[in-house]
């Protein structure tokens, strides 16, 4: 079995998921013919045909509206938003009807579709292909929002995804799709999605994250190991809503310090609301201010300033002595 | 294979003499290393590889001229796949690694849930501040809160201990260990808390004057000329013989006087109360009094006698001062303090003489009482006073 990376996983899944189900349609902008901006859908026009992979004009809200109608019809519809900054045009189909279709109809209608949107900065991508608004999306109730960090995990997350009879926010870390390859067998076996993942395990402090940023945050941790000998215990959240405030919970009253470190603004971002949760639950056993290691509060920047904004291992690795070094 | 021509060394130079080749055919090389020293007009440069790989050609040997965007070597670069590889994006460029993630998909098992108090210690952030401040280890410290929370009782536990082990001796509290310091107890410790929440609540106007006692007889009991005093006084005005409860903004008027009287002890304040004074002969009074001055210094005083005062006298002036600035017992609103008795010169008559003055101060809180009410107080007092 070859190692493959994070996107030829997303399209491993999809061509898995297609296979088994016939009720799998996918829709987005130049993912047929062309394969997709990221080309996750490559191959997949030719494999499935017209019916099953469809080319849909420039018209986000459109596309959502569509999904929303097959997802309510009884099909399962994956649709490829080009980059997170597109979505916005089609907040009003997803806040205002998928998310809300089944608590509409009383049960009657519900929303089997997953919104597939790349997002994060790193790429040397213009404005507005670098978004991280995952909040906005977790603030919706009727919406989960699912990120995955390593090809398995993405394989394994798009999958649970597609299956789950509700509307899922998959967001695709950029910055990972071709960084990291993993071995991932392609026999269909899905994650669960109500689950954070513990990537290393510590009892000196717990970093928590999701997404790309678990890159620098791993760096964060072998460099805590070397050079003071402490050993973090590296927790990826990976679905950002709902929450498994549980597993984040028995990991801090493990170690009494935590530190968040995420991409997005830090103004109301998703470790704002970790920090909100961990204070209420973990309140006993802080040894520490709980801290957030994030991007500022401004518009993400152009290529020349995106290592700027993106927290650093430096960046994360000082707050974490900081926290470390409280008392 | 990827022919390196000579880059423009500066300022637009037209060529470069080669030096001294680094490398030969054949050589591995890797990115930055220097390939050759290349003179031009103003300096001697090395060329660093352009990427890691395998040399296949030099074109010239040291002394030969290589003009400017010609070819200066050949390498047969490592990756050369690297170019054609799809970036798989329109937009953006992404980063490829080579690192193998070798992890399960669920990542690292949780081994069970723990019970809380084997992981961490289960402390506020208060009670680890002040674990902190007293120097107290917390994995030390056994809590006997909730599911093991410690609680300030555990943390003044092990401070006891700890005093105990470092100078042989124990300290009752926290707030009282630092060096020749010593707890204020029973009486005084009353006294302190009361005074301070006196203090806190209270609004106190002090009124002084003088009562002239020029009339009284050889040998007048003066306290008890001071309680028929302010019985008059209370008859005059009924507002001072009353208790004030704050929180209901409520004054309840007493019909008769328990009068406290002040006295003074080695181990404090004690005020003992004559209930009813009105109801009582003088030498009763008297006899209680007395019999209450002898409990107080064998402190065998009943704690039902020292309960429900409505109005309390203090004679300072027993030993020094004339007038006090006397502080208010709540839920009491009113208190009188006699000063020293001293003579003083004045007219009457339209001749000098030297009368004795009886120094009054009267406190009441202002909350209840107004000035109006505090002067007629005093004067009805003082009218009582100066007759014979």
């Amino acid at each position: 079995m070859a190692e493959i990376t994070l996107i030829e996983a997303i399209t491993q899944a999809l061509a898995y998921e297609m296979a088994v189900d016939e009720e799998v349609i996918l829709l987005g902008e130049d993912i047929g013919v062309n394969g997709g901006v990221f080309r996750a859908t490559s191959e997949l026009f030719k494999r499935f045909g017209a019916d099953r992979v469809l080319d849909t004009p420039l018209a986000e809200s459109m596309i959502a509206g569509l999904t929303i109608g097959m997802a309510t019809q009884g099909l399962k519809p994956v649709a490829e938003f080009q980059f997170m900054g597109f979505s916005y045009p089609a907040l009003d189909q997803i806040i205002n009807h998928a998310a809300r279709f089944r608590n509409r109809t009383r049960g009657r209608l519900h929303c089997p579709l997953v919104f597939r949107m790349p997002y994060g900065t790193g790429i040397h991508a213009p404005e507005h292909h670098s978004e991280s608004t995952e909040a906005l999306f977790a603030h919706i109730p009727g919406l989960r929002v699912v990120i995955p960090s390593s090809p398995a995990r993405a394989y394994g997350l798009l999958l649970a995804s597609i299956r789950n009879p509700d509307p899922v926010i998959f967001l695709e870390p950029t910055r990972l799709y071709r960084l990291n390859k993993q071995k991932v067998p392609d026999i269909g076996v899905a994650l669960p999605l109500d689950q954070s993942f513990i990537l290393r395990e510590g009892i000196d402090i717990t970093l928590i994250s999701w997404g790309s940023m678990l890159h620098e945050t791993l760096l964060a941790a072998d460099k805590l190991l070397q050079e003071k000998g402490m050993h973090a215990e590296v927790i990826d959240v990976a679905t950002i809503k709902p929450l498994d405030i549980n597993t984040l919970l028995s990991s801090v009253e493990k170690t009494g310090r935590c530190v968040i470190i995420h991409e997005a603004a830090r103004y109301c971002g998703v470790g704002a609301e970790i920090v909100a949760q961990l204070s209420e639950k973990a309140f006993l056993f802080l040894q520490a201010p709980l801290q957030r290691v994030t991007g500022y509060d401004v518009t993400v920047p152009y290529a020349q300033l995106e290592k700027q904004y993106l927290p650093s291992v430096t960046r994360i690795y000082n707050v974490i002595e900081q926290t470390l070094e409280f008392t | 294979m990827t022919t390196f021509n000579l880059p423009d060394l500066g300022e637009g130079l037209p060529d470069a003499e080669i030096r001294e080749w680094y490398v030969q055919v054949d050589d591995i090389i890797k990115v930055d290393q220097p390939m050759v020293a290349m003179e031009t007009a103003k300096a001697l440069v090395d060329i660093p590889a352009p990427f890691s790989g395998k040399i296949t050609k030099l074109y010239g040997k040291p002394g030969d001229i290589i003009k400017t965007g010609k070819a200066l070597i050949d390498i047969e670069a490592e990756i050369s796949a690297k170019k054609n590889i799809d970036q798989a994006t329109v937009v953006g460029n992404l980063q490829l690694g080579n690192r193998i993630i070798d992890e399960s998909p669920l990542g690292i098992q949780q081994k069970q849930i723990s019970t809380p108090n084997q992981n961490g210690i289960k402390a506020t952030p208060a009670i680890r501040a002040l674990a902190k401040k007293f120097q107290i280890n917390l994995n030390d410290c056994k809590g006997t809160g909730p599911n093991g929370q410690i609680l300030v009782a555990d943390i003044e536990k092990m401070i006891q201990q700890k005093s105990s082990k470092e100078n042989g001796t124990t300290t009752n509290s926290l707030f009282s260990l630092a060096s020749g310091y010593e707890p204020l107890r029973g009486v005084r410790r009353v006294m302190a808390s009361t005074m301070k929440q006196t203090q806190l609540s209270i609004v106190p106007v002090t009124l002084v004057d003088d009562a002239d006692i020029h009339a009284w007889p050889e040998k007048t009991d003066i306290t008890l000329r001071l309680i028929r005093a302010v019985m008059s006084a209370c008859q005059r005005e009924p507002r001072l013989n009353a208790w004030f409860d704050e929180s209901k903004l409520a004054l309840c008027k007493h019909n008769q006087i328990d009068l406290g009287l002040a006295m003074d002890a080695p181990e404090g304040l004690f005020v003992p109360v004559l209930k009813n004074v009105a109801q009582e002969s003088a030498v009763n009074l008297r006899k209680t009094i007395d019999k209450f001055k002898l409990e107080v210094k064998n402190r065998s005083i009943s704690p039902d006698d020292l309960l429900g005062a409505t109005f309390v006298l203090s004679n300072v002036g027993v030993f020094a001062g004339r007038y006090a600035t006397p502080i208010i017992i709540p839920p009491m609103v009113a208190i009188l303090a006699a000063g020293r008795i001293n003579e003083k010169v004045v007219v009457e008559e339209g001749k000098i003489s030297v009368h004795k003055q009886l120094p009054l101060s009267l406190t009441v809180d202002h909350r209840v009482i107004t000035g109006g009410e505090a002067a007629r107080f005093l004067s009805a007092l003082m009218l009582d006073l100066q007759a014979a």
